[in-house]
């Protein structure tokens, strides 16, 4: 059988953990920090102006030429310059009847063809480092930056991110926690409820001012109530009604107290970025980054992500060398999987994924 | 690189969205035959973002299943092959995988030029984001902020006919090169206008941007020319996938033909089969369908009376865009194939675990239930969509054959059920054969018949794709489970008679095998029809599952009661496996399951009696196969052909291969495709080929 190389979700208590903070395509900006600097989650380490439209202005008819050289001599700002309101763009300053100014404020993009194009509606665009790090890469629109700590990935996120201690709900989930028990250190909190959510959860979450929810699973009919959610929400296993893996529950309840960067990532195929949790800790020494594109291999411990062993953790303990056919008829490839309970049971290889140990 | 009269071996490479598969193809017994294929990851999404790792993991496991060696020590290609059999001639290479082109179309009149660009657009993989023409009311100013606000890949101008005023369409152009000269990620452009303006086009954009110039797509109001800005479109897609990176440009570069949409590839075969069809004056079919359900995008490709259409919805899918089928269909669509009352909640949770995690498979039968909805599903709405641009009237045509593509398709636990899938999603009428392309060898074709189409002609015939079988579909509402239905009389070649009632809202197969035909008997009960009769005669030829008699009538009869779907839905799927033989004068109650269907809660209004036909009413059909000389059927792909060769057609000839002989891949009793092997082949002279494309080359070369 050919090599298998599955999927990975990362789930490491401590690990090297190297993220990419670029500019986005369409801003104007520059990098705000240099190499080696420690930054705290909240700097900004890149910062430009998005324009929300572009205004062209048809020299030609302002001026009263088509004459290029006539044009440029007339022409009083340059590409690339800021402009207030009423600034003076073009004429002849002898005669203040001609003179052509900024209609609004903004930003000279170019001069082409006899049109003046002005970039208006500027609005600042900050990128913050996101986690405690430091810069280890500055590129000319964005820069690397590292720390150590645990990395817990999930699998879907309503789109919002932000900063707090971590904090492990009941074994019962978030849901049977009573408003009376949330004191205020519950507030701005990432509250990792072991048990999948539902709407009264949801409610409570923002109702109580929590700072963001770790979930392993909830209905995907409550999804357009969580996409509206202004604290983060990220899932570790789906949607449906699955109880966290026992690893991300391990890893973040080895870090509870401390704080932690929650980037609820809305999962996009056409981005790199994931929904996940980082914690930032010392280590003793550097650990390795996550392995990436790993071959499956006897002796892996893998997590089963499709029914009827959702969420099971196991090591492989066998890759038979030809399609197996399974309970529901299919003939696939598939690794038979040790469990913890002493059971070993045939799985399809594309249904595992490993955590991103070497 | 071999030229193309020296292609002897080819590999293939389709990059979907969660498969790369690669075929091998090389001459067997003097005959182009699929010889291997292998399916690894696709390597687009992270951590790698790179295909071209998915490309060489692909060619790994094929030495390894082969035992032929296709990379050098350096792990790169051997190409052309050697004498002693390593390496292959050409490579292809195909996607469906990627972020769709993002188009901005202009032209000048929405009901004309701008549906001429929309026909364009269709047979690939974009989005058209924003149109602007004569009709629009934004000022130029606000055209040129929403170009730049919808960061088009690719800006496509058309409109004016060639004997009209360049003034009006040279003045969209300006437009379109004021934002063009503002954008942050330069667009390309594509140019399929007014011919006389082509040159003012050329002054206004060159240098700026990468320009194509493709012919206009209406020379004239009443004609439309597709085909040259078709062109201009691959050149253009191939250029969008190697710039985009992710590997695509190293696949590129390898390729002989560039990087192809995978629709393009299945739209040429398409084409070919329907000019088959077309001229098979003995079996009436009106069309040829093609139905490929990928991960992310779902293509309907037909060839209805020989005009090809082509459904891509790259919104539709089973894996990536699971989730957003449900903005086609609902979850109460997709309960109507499970045998279970299942919440609207745990189908759309399914759905959108399965856009989490697009890859996996469903292990459980609850969770193949699901999936098999959600293809159906699929299906039904991309025809159904495309259906609508069919110029043939309300009726479902009748389509032969009708070919399923697409991993959930290729791996069902038998051939019958795939079967069952198409014959559900699809509901075809009157006779037609359904087809499987279970290693996606018609992306390997598609592109192949640019350069070899003999190749494919060979290949098709030789039944390199799979046949389901050939099925029989009763027309007619059901309207009471199991009373009346069809009366079947088959007659072996060996002289053995089998006949055998299927009752009313039931699917009966008999298992005969691929390459076997069969004369068939059909009646069917007054009221309900066979190809518009109440009798026909047949030729029919078995395949993986066999001769499929689907008495279930149109529309389906899909009861709304869970519990009866829970008894009616399993007898349909033992219908389709064609495991019981019966004596000849035998009636398999315990197959059709008469009695007890009667349970089934349907609506009971109809009263069906069964009647011996009228002779009048008698049609006679073949299924059997015609072989004209079908290699010039590929004609509508001569000009690109001769473009795509004419580099190697220039390059040295390798030296002659020494004759030797390979297996081609075949089916095991499971149904599943096992590989052949590939070794050295005798040497064809494709001369005649050679002729016409020097001949296009000099053509092209003078004008």
């Amino acid at each position: 059988m050919a090599t298998y190389y599955p999927d990975q979700t990362t789930i490491l208590p401590m690990t090297t953990i190297r993220r990419e903070r670029t500019l986005p395509p369409d801003v104007i900006g520059e990098v705000t920090v240099q190499l080696d600097a420690f930054v705290s989650a909240v700097d900004v380490v890149a910062r430009g102006m998005r324009a929300s439209r572009y205004l062209v202005i048809d020299l030609r008819s302002a001026l009263g030429t088509s004459d290029p050289a006539m044009m440029a001599a007339r022409l009083h700002v340059r590409a690339g310059q800021v402009i207030r309101k009423g600034d003076v763009l073009a004429g002849d300053k002898k005669n203040r009847r001609t003179l052509l100014r900024a209609p609004v404020a903004g930003r000279v993009h170019s001069v082409v063809d006899g049109r003046l194009v002005l970039q208006t509606g500027l609005s600042e665009v900050n990128v913050r480092a996101g986690f405690r790090g430091v810069v280890t890469s500055v590129r000319p629109r964005g820069v690397l930056l590292e720390t150590t700590g645990g990395l817990v990935q999930g699998v879907w996120g309503n789109g919002r991110n932000c900063l707090g201690a971590l904090k492990m709900a009941p074994r019962g989930g978030l849901g049977v926690l009573e408003v009376e028990e949330i004191t205020p250190d519950w507030r701005g909190a990432i509250v990792v409820s072991p048990q999948p959510l539902d709407r009264l959860a949801l409610a409570k979450a923002e109702a109580q001012a929590l700072g963001a929810v770790i979930a392993p699973s909830m209905p995907a009919d409550l999804r357009p109530v969580a996409l509206k959610f202004k604290i983060p929400i990220m899932l570790t296993e789906g949607f449906g009604s699955e109880p966290m893996n026992r690893l991300a529950q391990e890893v973040l309840e080895s870090y509870a107290g401390m704080q932690a960067s929650l980037s609820a990532h809305e999962p996009n195929r056409w981005s790199p970025d994931r929904p996940e949790v980082i914690i930032p800790a010392q280590a003793d020494r550097i650990p390795p980054p996550p392995a990436r594109d790993e071959p499956l291999r006897p002796g892996a411990e893998v997590r089963i992500i499709r029914q009827p062993y959702a969420g099971m953790i196991g090591r492989v303990r066998s890759l038979p060398r030809v399609p197996q056919r399974i309970e529901n008829g299919l003939r696939l490839p598939v690794a038979e999987v040790l469990l913890p309970s002493g059971r070993t049971v045939t799985v399809p290889l594309v249904n595992l994924e490993l955590f991103g140990r070497g | 690189m071999a030229g193309t009269s020296d292609l002897k071996s080819i590999i293939a490479v389709d990059f979907g969205s969660v498969n790369t598969r690669a075929v091998l193809i090389d001459l067997v017994d003097g005959v182009y035959r699929l010889v291997a294929c292998t399916a690894t990851r696709t390597t687009a999404d992270d951590p790698l973002r790179d295909v071209a790792v998915g490309l060489f993991r692909a060619l790994a496991a094929m030495e390894e299943q082969t035992g032929r060696r296709l990379l050098d020590a350096q792990q790169q290609l051997l190409t052309p092959e050697t004498r002693d059999g390593a390496g292959v001639d050409a490579l292809l290479a195909t996607a469906s995988v990627g972020q769709p082109l993002r188009v901005v179309v202009v032209g000048l009149m929405p009901d004309v030029s701008v549906a001429s660009a929309l026909h364009v657009l269709a047979g690939s993989y974009v989005t058209v984001v924003d149109t602007l023409s004569l009709a629009d009311v934004r000022t130029e100013e606000q055209q040129i902020n929403a170009m730049l606000a919808h960061k088009p890949d690719l800006i496509f101008i058309v409109g004016g006919t060639d004997a009209g005023a360049e003034e009006p369409i040279l003045e969209l152009v300006r437009v379109v090169r004021s934002a063009v000269q503002i954008a942050a990620h330069r667009p390309m452009v594509l140019y399929a206008g007014n011919r006389a303006a082509q040159e003012q086009v050329k002054t206004l954009l060159d240098g700026l941007c990468t320009l194509e110039i493709a012919d206009n797509v209406r020379p004239t109001l009443e004609e439309e020319t597709l085909g040259g800005a078709q062109q201009g479109l691959a050149v253009l897609y191939d250029r969008f996938k190697m710039e985009s990176g992710g590997g695509f440009d190293e696949v590129s570069k390898l390729s002989k033909i560039g990087v192809l949409p995978t629709a393009q590839s299945l739209t040429n075969i398409v084409r070919y089969l329907g000019e088959v069809t077309a001229r098979d004056r003995r079996n009436p079919a009106q069309g040829v369908l093609a139905v490929d359900v990928g991960s992310a995008t779902t293509t309907a490709a037909a060839s209805i009376q020989r005009q090809p259409y082509i459904n891509i919805r790259t919104d539709i899918g089973i894996g990536h865009s699971a989730a957003t089928l449900l903005d086609f269909t609902t979850p109460g669509n997709l309960r109507r194939w499970l045998t279970w009352d299942a919440s609207d909640s745990e189908i759309i949770s399914y759905l959108h675990n399965k856009a989490l995690r697009p890859a996996t498979v469903p292990q459980t039968t609850r969770e193949l239930e699901l999936e098999y909805a959600a293809t159906r599903e699929a299906i039904r709405v991309v025809v159904e969509q495309a259906r609508a641009s069919w110029k043939v009237g309300p009726a479902m045509p009748v389509l032969r054959p009708i070919i399923g593509g697409g991993a959930v398709l290729a791996n069902t636990p038998h051939p019958g059920l795939a079967a069952m899938l198409l014959l559900d999603a699809i509901q075809p009428v009157g006779v037609t054969e359904l087809w499987q392309d279970p290693v996606g060898l018609i992306p390997a074709m598609g592109a192949l018949a640019y350069l070899k189409p003999e190749a494919v002609v060979q290949m098709i015939d030789e039944g390199d794709l799979i046949r389901l079988g050939s099925v029989a579909c009763m027309e007619g509402e059901v309207r009471r489970i199991g009373r009346g239905g069809m009366r079947v009389t088959i007659r072996l070649a060996d002289g053995q008679v089998v006949r055998r009632d299927v009752a009313a809202g039931t699917i009966w197969t008999y298992p005969l095998p691929p390459g076997q035909t069969a004369a068939v008997d059909i009646s069917v009960t007054r009221g309900l029809t066979i190809a518009g009769r109440g009798r026909v005669r047949l030729q029919m030829t078995g395949g993986a599952a066999g001769l499929i008699f689907d008495a279930r009538g149109r529309p389906l009869p899909l009861p709304r009661d869970a519990e009866a779907r829970a008894q009616l839905y399993p007898r349909w799927a033992a219908g389709t496996r064609g495991v019981i033989q019966r004596r000849a004068d035998e009636v398999d109650e315990s197959q059709v399951g008469r009695g007890e269907l009667d349970s089934v809660a349907l609506q009971l209004e109809a009263e069906a009696t069964a009647a011996v036909p009228e002779e009048e009413d008698l049609l006679e059909v073949s299924d059997a196969p015609v072989r004209p000389a079908r290699r010039r059927l590929f004609g509508f792909l001569r000009r690109r052909s001769a473009l795509a060769v004419e580099d190697a057609l220039e390059e040295e000839e390798s030296e002659g291969a020494p004759v030797g002989r390979a297996t081609p891949a075949g089916l095991n009793g499971d149904g599943q495709l096992t590989p052949g092997s590939p070794s050295t082949k005798p040497f064809i002279d494709d001369e005649e080929l050679r002729t016409e494309l020097r001949g296009a080359k000099g053509r092209r070369q003078r004008r």
